[in-house]
């Protein structure tokens, strides 16, 4: 199999149901050969974007360009996608060798060669010794793959999945994962991919869009995105994220000084000074716990009140709360030296983290 | 099993015989009637023969009007389907302005009193002066039939999976190859269903031919009900025997082909 990956751009990609905006102005870049992950809670716009790509939905605004050239208002027929559906859609009335040919069938092209081809394409998909099988005598991995031999075999310039793995068990969903990954690099096709997990997002994707009530919150690869949430949103959505509320209060060397109710000073290195208040996203896995020794004097450093600790293995998560109610929460990795001493439930231990893990992010 | 269900089932059982009873009686009867070896139809019937089927079979009028029906029969289905069809697709699949309005005018004739409607229909041909017999009746029948060519396709295309058109529209189907390959085979059972009520409905139509016939073109139904209110021998059973039989094959033959049962959610 052969495609010509294809360099896909959306321009204030729009779409209206009524008054309501499913989709706002969506641009994004898409490079020859990348797999993005389309992510956001349910009702977010994620299918309506894709839809829109495929064409199953008309755009109300905006354009879609595949290698420079607008395909908005090509009919879908002729658009030259593989799409796969998180129902696998495949006709139930033929046989998984009918299913993937159609599409070669519906090119015109000879039996032989499209006999081939399928062949080809199920094998690719393991799935060599099924042809003759209906659909329904399938379990749901072996019709997801018979689904995407049917996308790719037509080779066309463009994957787009649909929450792809949603209906398949967890195990299965992982094992798919990486074997959609690899076959997506190796024929090096540009992919769209929709989902609402995080996981699988971080996985499959060499970049991932955050969608918000139909707008885009973020644009960046997982490690970017996941590191470096430029939204509250992002940065709770997108793992688990400890939240700080406070007004800027001048720097200290390189850094802005936030401080935050019962005297917690946060520090954050940015480049230029914003000035009100400020929201600072922590990751847990920042915060380090430890038994109280003498009161901390400086900032990015806290006594709490331990009140549970989990043990989840290789991590401990540790359940705070600040002397002003609110809850921190801190994964550590567990050092494998046991229990450590003075850390029970109900006393205070001290939270401290590094300045450079404070993340100034936008909230709206 | 429980006390309890043994009773429902127990009633479920006697409230199905029962109504068995209650449709199978009357054709029981006639078909009791058709082999009665009397002059003229009597109940209990009394001995057995063959000899009104012979009679009836070779009777002239007889095969004129089957043939006729059977002629009007199958064009009024071709039409009910070749009108339905398209129109309940787009019902159902396209957001029509006034869609729920169409879809009821389309289904009327189901509910609408059909001895009016054929007295309105003898009305507006007198009136447009069209004086085709065959034709009118023809008119007539696609126009009574296809309501249920409608109803049962729109039911099957509501159940069919759009995401399956949706998938061959992706791998480059057209819209009408998509129709033709996907969704048609999805919805055959209904497309079935609604052919033979269509079928049996124009078959059997006696309120709207009878406006619109005359002795040339002589459909079934009228053909019997001159019978039975002329000389009232066995003839008339067997005649109508004979139909019943004519619809037990057409429906086995179409459960063989589609899965009427399915269809009709049995
Ligand atoms: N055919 C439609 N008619 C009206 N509203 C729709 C339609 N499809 C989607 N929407 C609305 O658009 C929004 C985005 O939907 P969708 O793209 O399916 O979200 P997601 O895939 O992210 O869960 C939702 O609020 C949904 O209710
Ligand atoms: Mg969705």
């Amino acid at each position: 199999m052969h495609t010509q990956p294809a360099a896909v751009r959306l321009a204030d990609l729009t779409k209206h149901y009524g008054k309501a905006v499913a989709v706002d102005r969506l641009s994004l870049n898409i490079e020859p050969g990348e797999l993005v992950a389309l992510l956001g809670p349910s009702g977010c716009g994620k299918t309506t974007s894709l839809r829109m790509i495929a064409v199953l939905v008309q755009p109300s605004g905006g354009e879609i360009f595949v290698n420079g050239a607008s395909i908005t208002r090509v009919p879908v027929h002729k658009r030259n996608i593989g799409m796969l559906f998180q129902s696998y859609a495949l006709f139930p009335h033929l046989t998984v060798a009918e299913n993937v040919i159609f599409g070669l069938e519906m090119r015109g092209i000879k039996r032989r060669a499209a006999g081939l081809r399928v062949q080809e394409a199920l094998d690719l998909v393991q799935l060599g010794g099924h042809q003759h099988k209906l659909p329904s005598q399938l379990s749901g991995g072996q019709q997801q793959r018979v689904a995407l031999a049917r996308a790719l075999v037509i080779e066309p310039a463009m994957l787009l999945l649909d929450e792809p793995l949603g209906a398949l068990d967890k195990s299965l969903r992982e094992s798919m994962q990486v074997e959609l990954r690899l076959l997506q690099r190796r024929l090096g096709i540009t992919t769209v991919m929709v989902t609402h997990d995080q996981d699988e997002a971080l996985t499959l994707a060499d970049r991932i869009v955050v969608m918000r009530d139909g707008r885009l919150e973020q644009v960046g690869s997982p490690a970017e995105v996941y590191q470096y949430p430029a939204t509250r949103f992002v940065a709770g959505f997108l793992g688990v994220s400890n939240f700080f509320q406070g007004t800027v209060d001048g720097r200290t060397g390189e850094a802005v000084l936030v401080r935050c109710s019962n005297d917690l000073q946060l520090t954050v290195p940015a480049a230029s000074v914003p000035s009100g208040s400020a929201t600072i996203a922590l990751r847990p896995e920042a915060v380090r716990v430890g038994p109280v020794g003498r009161v901390p004097p400086g900032p990015n450093m806290v006594v709490a009140t331990l009140e549970q600790a989990v043990y989840r293995g290789f991590m401990v998560h540790y359940y705070l709360r600040l002397p002003g109610g609110e809850p921190l929460i801190a994964f550590q990795q567990n050092s494998g030296n046991g229990v450590v001493v003075g850390m029970d439930p109900g006393q205070p231990v001290l939270a401290e983290w590094d300045e450079g893990s404070n993340r100034l992010v936008r909230d709206e | 099993m429980n006390g309890r269900s043994i009773a429902t089932s127990a009633m479920l059982y006697t409230v199905t015989a029962a109504t068995l009873v209650f449709i199978a009686a009357p054709l029981l009867v006639t078909m009791s009637l058709s082999v009665s070896d009397t002059q003229f139809v009597s109940f209990p019937p009394r001995g057995f023969t063959l000899a009104w089927y012979g009679k009836v079979l070779r009777d002239p009028d007889f095969q004129s009007a089957l043939s006729f029906s059977l002629w009007l029969a199958s064009f009024a289905t071709f039409g009910a389907l070749v009108l339905g069809l398209p129109a309940a697709f787009a019902l159902v699949r396209f957001p029509v302005p006034g869609g729920a309005a169409i879809r009821s005018l389309l289904l009327s004739p189901l509910i609408f009193p059909v001895l009016v409607t054929g007295l309105g229909l003898l009305q507006l041909f007198s009136m447009l002066g069209w004086g085709s017999v065959p034709v009118n009746l023809l008119i007539a029948h696609i126009l009574v039939t296809s309501p249920y060519v409608v109803r049962t396709v729109s039911a099957s295309l509501m159940l069919a999976d759009i995401t399956l058109e949706e998938a061959a529209r992706t791998l480059g189907a057209s819209r009408w190859r998509t129709f033709r390959r996907v969704t048609l085979p999805q919805i055959a059972p209904g497309v079935a269903a609604g052919g033979l009520f269509a079928f049996m409905v124009s078959f059997d139509n006696y309120p709207v031919s009878m406006w619109l016939a005359d002795a040339q073109n002589d459909p079934m139904p009228m053909f019997i009900y001159r019978k039975a209110t002329g000389v009232f021998d066995p003839s008339v059973a067997t005649v109508s025997t004979l139909l019943i039989g004519l619809a037990i094959v057409v429906v086995l033959i179409l459960d063989r082909l589609v899965g009427l049962r399915r269809a009709m959610g049995m």
